[in-house]
């Protein structure tokens, strides 16, 4: 059989991805661009004022010295780095699809492996031009949207942020968009079955963004909480799942999604359970759904009760399910601190490492009750069943872990060295003054010597020191140079790994071209068969979930985090 | 939930075996760290 379907389509994706790079290359999008990157075009203004400014000193230096006028290098800003990497990725695959595409339509293809896998390119080329449109124009576009109507105080929320109407969601979106009103062409169907491969590479990523040392942050205890909270879940959905006799597939995939966290768990889990499109797309969905109304109702759950930054950071990391729906929630509560943020977020990874248990536990639990097998050996099912990728997860966080892309003690990339701080990036001499001047106003030693060390080395040398800090910048009175100086110091003492940045960069693309293709087998037929017993099972666990996790909070956080 | 079948691999992969899916993530995030750690200094 021959897979391979002439057809000039990939020829064509491959022109527009060409066309796309050169018009970026020769700045006609720039109109474009700057409206869609807003916060890269500011920078790209700064620096340009920047470097006007310093080329002009230069330059009138120069013509009183009687030399001639210096020239100097325009500094690349964000802006920059979009555009040219926007007109390298376009120039590279579209290259490469307009390549293919004549030797598709030159080539008389026979039957064999060449045919089969040269027959998913075309449609992996039509995924990619789909996430070029969602990540360079659609994400950017609701964020900026978002903002506006908040701005303008049509809204008092920004509902981009709340909906999550990001590349995530919104990749899914266009999938179900795509094949539902269009159908999948023919010539792109091969192509969108590589979708899990990506996801799975994705995932194994995944591993890269986190470190040991920053999960050592958090007491046994926190760890036992998180543990129960997510095995415990598990366990509910798939007790649920068999009394509402739900597919096996779809409770153990439910049961990883609604158990450990969103898109990573559920894609990890679905091999093991045989999990259909349909069911993966619907454990997405509950998940994404139920973190709509978490994000709403949990800040306002935590003021009401006067919960502290940590006790609601533990709270929205273990109740919420969804990575970026537990940052929208603890930012809601917390817009000004980063406190709650970074507890959220810590709660809220350490439950992906429960990953490999729960990959292994649902291997175990599909074999008992969907191949009927009385006794499970566990050593067989891990020889048959375990997903070998879930080992690249944990290979990487081991590696991360020692070093090898950023220092050990960092957070998704982002490490604090104060060795590393730059001269340029030194308190200056103003605001050294108005720090020292504060010093009276310090409450203990401990205050008064991290003080005083800022304004003798005029950068921060600690970790402990940036906490102190923190907490005097917050004292009621304090100058605002001081505070300011405080904040600068800071930022300039944290660091962002470059080789990180280019692991979340790929994860991205990873998980939108994933994400684009898995929606691209979810049609409205499926998910009506899937019906709506997974939904409930959904809410209740959620709701448990949510419950228990606040009872626990307040009962316990306070102590051991 | 019935799916549409294939000749080969099924509607969630192109590969009849998940473990050659598994296989061929793995090489791909070989692929990319270590041209990460290559290229980006």
């Amino acid at each position: 059989m021959v897979y391979t379907k002439k057809s000039p389509a990939l020829l064509i994706i491959g022109f527009l991805l060409l066309v796309w790079g050169w018009l970026n290359a020769n700045g006609s999008l720039d109109n474009l661009q700057s409206s869609l990157q807003k916060s890269a075009y500011s920078d790209y203004v700064k620096v340009n004022e920047k470097y006007q400014a310093e080329l002009r000193v230069a330059t009138e230096q120069a013509q009183s010295d009687g030399k001639p006028a210096p020239t100097m290098k325009k500094p690349h800003s964000k802006f920059d780095q979009e555009k040219e990497f926007q007109t390298q990725f376009c120039y590279i695959f579209g290259g490469a699809f307009t390549i293919l595409g004549l030797v598709v339509l030159a080539s008389k293809p026979k039957s064999g492996n060449v045919d089969y896998y040269l027959s998913t390119v075309p449609g992996m080329a039509f995924i990619l031009l789909i996430a070029c449109v969602v990540r360079w124009v659609l994400d950017p576009m609701f964020t900026n949207w978002g903002k506006a109507v908040q701005d303008a105080g049509t809204l008092s929320w920004d509902f981009a942020k709340i909906f999550n109407l990001n590349y995530v969601v919104m990749g899914i979106l266009a999938g179900i968009v795509i094949v539902n009103v269009f159908k999948i062409p023919e010539w792109a169907a091969n192509g969108v079955r590589t979708a899990r491969l990506f996801l799975k590479t994705g995932v194994i990523l995944l591993g890269a963004l986190y470190s040991a040392a920053e999960l050592a942050q958090l007491g046994a205890l926190s760890v036992i909480m998180i543990g129960f909270f997510v095995l415990g879940s598990v366990w509910l959905v798939l007790i649920m799942g068999r009394r509402m006799k739900s597919p096996n597939s779809m409770t153990g995939v439910l049961s990883a999604g609604l158990g450990v966290c969103g898109v990573s768990a559920t894609v990890a889990a679905s091999p093991v359970v045989q999990a259909k499109s349909g069911e993966i797309a619907y454990t997405i969905g509950t998940i994404l759904l139920w973190g709509v109304g978490c994000m709403f109702l949990f800040p306002t759950v935590g003021h009401i009760l006067h919960m502290g930054p940590v006790q609601f950071g533990a709270w929205a990391g273990t109740g919420i399910l969804n990575s970026a729906q537990v940052a929208g929630a603890a930012l809601a509560f917390d817009p000004h601190g980063i406190d709650t943020l970074k507890v959220a977020e810590i709660f809220n990874i350490t439950r992906v490492l429960f990953l490999p248990i729960i990959v292994l536990w649902l291997a175990a639990w599909f074999v008992k009750h969907e191949e009927g097998a009385k006794k499970v050996n566990l050593k067989q099912v891990v020889i048959a069943k375990f997903p070998l990728f879930v080992l690249g997860f944990i290979a990487m966080f081991a590696l991360s872990s020692t070093g090898v892309f950023a220092p050990p003690g960092h957070y998704q990339g982002k490490y604090f060295s104060g060795a590393e701080v730059k001269e340029d990036k030194l308190l200056k001499p103003k605001e050294v003054r108005a720090l020292e001047a504060e010093l009276p106003k310090m409450r203990n030693a401990e205050e008064t010597k991290a003080l005083q060390d800022l304004v003798a080395n005029r950068k921060l040398t600690s970790r402990e020191q940036d906490n102190t800090l923190k907490a005097v910048a917050k004292i009621e009175g304090l100058d605002g140079v001081a505070a300011g100086a405080i904040a600068n110091a800071s930022k300039a003492a944290w660091h962002d790994s470059k080789i990180i940045k280019a692991f979340r960069d790929w994860l991205a693309w990873l998980f939108a071209f994933g994400l684009i293709g898995l929606g691209m087998q979810i049609t409205a037929a499926s998910i009506k068969q899937a019906g709506g017993k997974p939904l409930i099972i959904g809410s209740v666990v959620g709701t448990l979930k949510a419950v228990g996790s606040l009872i626990v909070v307040l009962m316990f956080v306070r102590e051991f985090v | 939930m019935s799916e549409q079948k294939f000749d080969r691999g099924h509607q969630l992969s192109i590969f009849v075996k998940d473990r050659n899916e598994d296989l061929m993530a793995l090489l791909f995030a070989f692929l990319i760290a270590m041209s990460v750690l290559i290229f980006v200094r």
